[in-house]
């Protein structure tokens, strides 16, 4: 009852076009009033500050800041010059710059918006002038931008970890080696699509100089992931201080080697980093008052049985999860998603014996397909808008590359030993 | 109606400047923080970057609210709305516009009972009381209230021949 009057009263208060944190406060609101504890309210404030207070969610502001700082600091466009002269040789060598691009940017920053938004601005102008049909190309930049959540340093991991009480640097670990498989997921994909298409080669010939020089050029970007990834493995930095490290990092690359880095730039990355932490957190807060409730209500634990009757095996439980996270993901801001399902999912995922590392990748991957997912899919709209694409074009287009990202998933639930490998070979 | 939209444009471009520069500087100095706790782990670090760290981060989401919401960043879905014939709009914006207000007052209400309330605890570290970080949330939901509000006058005062109070009259500030 509990959870059929949330779901009325959320939808039907996000219908109005209230903003969706405004949706989840009316939700629990609605909740203490069923409950019919009144006096429970000043717990709305507690459980809104405690949901933004944990300190690794600090490492959020950061990652995002790094993103907003890359380009000013004209990190991405020497990494798209690295990438050119790696696979600009190849059939349709613009996609697969596209993809190494968003796997490389994916390593210094957390989220796949900053990576769409970065990559797709310099990208799809590119493909559309080198004759790739316009929604191919901003798909493909959707699609690519996917592994930036699921390759170290991740947003929604910090979130999940700090939710589930999971080690943060080992789901980090745990996210290596599917962020590279659906990347090259990505790149199997475009050369089927390369020769369909006819799509054209960009450089003649591979020069090895020509590699050599980009790589010199772009060596501050390449060795970003490496201090990331590396501070936290020898233990010099938590994933938290890695992202205030990286900003560290962009910064002083981008003042001091690249010299393109202005306090213009910088005072608008800041201006931008901190509207969108801002609208990131205060769902974070007013999702998890809903999510408190939920719990206090033992809503999943009385979900748990009824679940474990239709999906028994840890493979069957995750395939339910993912197919109702997809369904909820067209639907929902990501970020709520996965601060409301995270509760939900998580003790049932325990009662069938899941890993918590494979839970917490399959569950980053399946909200991170949710970007690119019809009608909500936030990485659609950004490159829809940065790539100048009619947004309908694109919804139609875009499901191969939602079809190979579940691929991936499938897989993924399928064989854990794929996420599982790493932290347990680094003793995680 | 027309000079009272240009002075709420007015004070609402004034509150963002206010909102964006005090979140802002309140990052810079989060951020100085950490890599102060990263860097002086090899001496002798000291023990209260981490909670500056903590109440940094919670004034600057709160504070940088107001100006999410003006720039119409706060996600919401209007194409439901905007499918309904413009007599039916009318009463749904008006629903929408009565829940935000009611739901933020009552947050401003709650949190500035429960900070007062907290006023007997200390953050050890920063010697300073616990509803120092709480009181973020009364103000930082006050602030878009006033932001709202004036959201709505500028509405008022503008061409709304095809529009309704609420609705985005500029294209830019759609909360």
């Amino acid at each position: 009852m509990m959870t059929l009057l949330f779901l009325v009263v959320f939808f039907t208060t996000l219908a109005t076009g209230l903003p969706l944190f405004v949706a989840m406060l009316c939700t629990a609101l609605a909740g203490f009033l069923y409950i019919g504890d009144i006096g429970q309210l000043r717990l709305m404030i507690q459980q809104f500050y405690g949901g933004m207070e944990p300190f690794s969610l600090l490492a959020i502001p950061y990652f995002i800041l790094v993103g907003e700082l890359m380009g000013g600091a004209g990190l991405t466009n020497r990494l798209l010059r690295f990438a050119e002269a790696l696979v600009g040789h190849l059939k349709g060598g613009l996609g697969y710059v596209t993809v190494i691009t968003s796997i490389i940017f994916a390593g210094v920053n957390g989220s796949a918006a900053a990576d769409a938004s970065a990559v797709g601005s310099i990208m799809i102008p590119a493909m559309k002038k080198g004759g790739y049909p316009d929604a191919y190309a901003a798909g493909l930049v959707a699609g690519s931008s996917l592994v930036g959540p699921i390759i170290p340093p991740s947003i929604f991991m910090i979130l999940l970890g700090a939710m589930t009480s999971t080690n943060v640097a080992a789901l980090f670990m745990a996210g290596v080696v599917p962020g590279l498989f659906m990347g090259l997921s990505f790149m199997v994909m475009h050369r089927i699509y390369a020769s369909k298409l006819n799509l054209p080669i960009t450089n003649k010939s591979f020069s090895f100089t020509r590699l050599l020089s980009s790589t010199g050029a772009a060596a501050a970007s390449l060795f970003a992931p490496g201090v990331i990834i590396g501070g936290i493995l020898f233990g010099f930095m938590t994933p938290t201080e890695s992202g205030a490290v990286a900003s560290l990092y962009v910064i002083l690359v981008g003042f001091l080697w690249t010299r393109e880095l202005t306090l213009g730039r910088v005072l608008s990355a800041l201006s931008n980093t901190v509207r969108l932490t801002s609208v990131i957190f205060i769902v974070i807060g007013s999702a998890t008052i809903v999510g408190w409730i939920l719990s206090a209500e033992r809503v999943p634990q009385a979900m748990a049985p009824i679940v474990m009757n239709y999906a028994s095996t840890p493979t069957q439980v995750l395939l339910f999860i993912s197919v109702i996270i997809f369904m909820v993901g067209m639907f929902m801001e990501e970020v709520a998603a996965l601060v409301l399902l995270t509760p939900v999912f998580s003790p049932l995922a325990v009662a069938a014996g899941i890993d918590p590392l494979h839970f917490g990748i399959v569950m980053t991957l399946n909200i991170t397909i949710a970007l690119i997912t019809p009608p909500m899919g936030a990485c659609v709209y950004i490159v829809a808008s940065v790539g100048g694409v009619s947004l309908e074009k694109l919804f139609k287009h875009i499901w191969p590359f939602v079809l190979v990202a579940m691929t991936c998933q499938l897989i993924l639930i399928l064989v854990p030993g794929i996420s599982l490998w790493l932290p347990r070979l680094l003793g995680y | 109606m027309e000079r009272m939209a240009f002075l709420s444009k007015k004070v609402s471009d004034c509150l963002e400047r206010f909102c964006l520069i005090g979140a802002g500087l309140l990052l810079i100095v989060n951020l100085t923080s950490v890599m102060l706790g990263v860097f002086s782990r090899f001496f002798r670090p000291p023990m209260w970057t981490m909670d500056l760290a903590k109440v940094t981060l919670v004034w600057m989401v709160m504070l940088a609210s107001a100006s999410a919401l003006k720039r119409g960043e706060h996600m919401a879905i209007t194409m439901l709305v905007d499918k309904l014939p413009l007599r039916f709009r009318r009463y749904v914006v008006a629903i929408r516009i009565t829940l935000f207000f009611g739901i933020l007052i009552l947050m401003v209400t709650l949190g500035i009972a429960y900070a007062w309330k907290m006023q007997l605890f200390t953050i050890m570290s920063l010697g300073i009381k616990k509803s120092i970080p709480l009181l973020a949330i009364p103000v930082g939901m006050g602030l878009m209230l006033i932001e709202y509000a004036l959201q709505q006058l500028i509405a008022l005062g503008t061409d709304t021949n095809d529009l309704v109070p609420g609705e985005n009259p500029t294209g830019e500030e759609q909360p």
